[in-house]
């Protein structure tokens, strides 16, 4: 039994080390040569030297406009599952499916349909709403899912109470549903900041990957990861920049995704208090 | 006011997926029109601007770097998550668990770009030009492994407890516990995760288009280039025009359906759990 079990633990090791070595060579070949200067100038020779300052601006902005888009639309999605679609149960399982269906879509695809939909149809062509927009589109799913599954497990004297009082849908959710699911909308928010960070199949059709600071939210901006991919495959001698590039996105990628995955343990717990 | 709008954003929330799948086929139409769908499917070689629009050689590139990645990634998760949940001490399983849950987020470029740098040189030397199938699986099997770990997890702890305690009282060791009751009562739990991850295999692009070589042609060997349907979609997007952009269409669509399918099935597979 023994050796059955020394053999189960051992074949959990290779992707182990594979991951180890991933990280331990990012940050050990990209840390050389990082400066304040990366930070705050302009790239040039098509982003072999110089800084990602602009790549930053176009990033933040398409990050802080996926979650003005997306906040709203889940918390109100959620909303209406939770209060009114909940009686139903055939039309609750609906429209689960259709948002799992949503969740199972590949990135590819949601670039195709942003490119079409919001590029071509609402005319926003590459830019940054058409981006966001899309990155909205992605996350839909999982941020109304975090915000529902944490208001179904609350109390239903709360709801009941609410009912008697006869508040309307507006003072429900402001006053009970946000301030007792803080920690939930938090965690959806992270997660889309998470996800518009690493996407980048859905970025090249909608965003387009211009390396200058944009001017305006119809301007196209490349973000961080669009930026490492560019540097990788189509510009040669574009490694090492790339490692760099890569060393200051993994090191946030880690620490948003440590939040996440802290503030998630908290919500469910924090939701029944 | 506030209650009009938000039963508008649920809506839009609610139709998006069929939104999605009407703009596909709208924008796909010329091309239907054009080869006619046939073609998509029986054409030796993708070459659209001449005419031949066969996607045969991506598809299976796309199910054999997928079903690869499965292949390895899913040993070792569900060793990883047995060792995880029932060998090792409480408190290394919670910092543990925490490194999973902060691995799932790691971006597909980083992947992509590590595999490019490190790996694909490595199968360079022997097996020249080093970017193949092989990488892709094994690139893609580093991808899903969080997912399929986290996946699994969750499993376990939604298992019914009776069966915990029934295991417990009759002195069953953790081996027999997770290989005799938990894997034969979750089977169908378990396939519907390793459904999702497949899908999630089949719909990655940048780290694939990376590593594999983006040659059209069927994999004959673990170490021959191959091309994927996200990746063709990716790399060719950006200058087609016309008919051939409306073929990127058509593969999108063609993958857009397999994936609707797949979610399907996992979500009825997940449905009746526990039925031993």
């Amino acid at each position: 039994m023994n050796i059955k079990k020394n053999l189960i633990v051992l074949i959990s090791f290779p992707i182990l080390i594979l991951f180890f070595m991933m990280i331990s060579n990012i940050i050990l070949e990209g840390h050389a040569g990082l400066s304040w200067n990366y930070f705050v100038t302009e790239a040039s020779h098509a982003g072999r030297s110089g800084g990602i300052a602009p790549i930053i601006v176009s990033t933040t902005i398409i990050v802080i406009l996926t979650l003005l888009i997306s906040t709203p639309f889940s918390f109100c999605s959620a909303l209406i599952l939770t209060l009114v679609i909940s009686k139903n149960r055939y039309l609750l399982s609906l429209f689960e499916i259709s948002l799992t269906l949503l969740s199972g879509l590949p990135s590819v695809v949601f670039g195709l349909f942003g490119s079409a939909f919001f590029g071509k149809t609402l005319g926003f062509g590459y830019s940054l709403i058409s981006g966001a927009l899309t990155l909205s589109c992605m996350v839909l799913p999982f941020y109304t899912k975090i915000l529902h599954d944490n208001f179904k497990i609350l109390p239903r004297e709360y709801f009941l109470s609410g009912k008697a009082l006869d508040l309307s849908l507006y003072q429900f959710a402001k006053n009970i549903l946000i301030p007792l699911n803080l920690y939930a909308i938090a965690a959806g928010a992270i997660f889309s900041i998470s996800r518009a960070l690493g996407e980048t199949a859905a970025l090249i059709f909608t965003s387009g990957y211009v390396d200058r600071y944009p001017h305006s939210l119809l301007d196209s901006g490349r973000t961080l990861s669009i930026h490492i991919y560019d540097l990788a495959l189509n510009i040669p001698g574009g490694d090492q920049a790339a490692l760099k590039a890569s060393f200051v996105f993994l090191l946030l990628s880690l620490t948003i995704n440590f939040i996440l995955s802290v503030v998630l343990k908290n919500t469910l717990l924090r939701g029944l208090q | 006011m506030f209650k009009t709008i938000s039963y508008i954003f649920a809506l839009i929330g609610f139709i998006l997926p069929l939104l999605i799948i009407i703009y596909l086929f709208r924008e796909s139409h010329e091309a239907i029109n054009h080869f006619g769908i046939k073609k998509f499917l029986f054409d030796p070689s993708w070459y659209p601007n001449e005419g031949l629009v066969g996607l045969a050689a991506q598809i299976n590139g796309s199910i054999a770097v997928a079903f690869l990645s499965i292949l390895l990634a899913v040993p070792s998760s569900v060793s990883f998550v047995y060792t995880n949940e029932f060998l090792l001490p409480k408190k290394i399983t919670f910092f543990n668990n925490l490194g999973i849950d902060t691995f799932s987020g790691i971006p597909s470029v980083i992947f992509g770009l590590w595999g490019l740098v490190k790996v694909v040189p490595y199968f360079a030397v022997n097996h020249p030009p080093g970017t193949s199938l092989l990488v892709g699986a094994i690139i893609l099997g580093m991808m899903i492994f969080p997912g399929l770990v986290v996946g699994i997890r969750g499993l376990i702890q939604t298992f019914n407890q009776h069966y915990q305690f029934s295991s417990a009282s009759l002195n069953l060791s953790s081996y027999s516990y997770f290989f005799k009751v938990f894997i034969p009562a979750n089977i169908k739990g378990l396939t519907g995760v390793f459904l999702l991850q497949f899908g999630r295999s089949l719909g990655e692009t940048m780290a694939v288009l990376m590593v594999t070589g983006n040659v059209s042609q069927n994999p004959d060997s673990l170490f021959s280039p191959i091309r994927t349907l996200t990746s063709n979609i990716a790399l060719e997007m950006a200058y087609a025009t016309g008919a051939h952009r409306s073929s990127l269409f058509m593969s999108g669509l063609i993958l857009a359906c397999v994936l609707l399918l797949l979610s399907l099935l996992a979500i009825f597979l997940r449905r009746d759990d526990h039925e031993y």
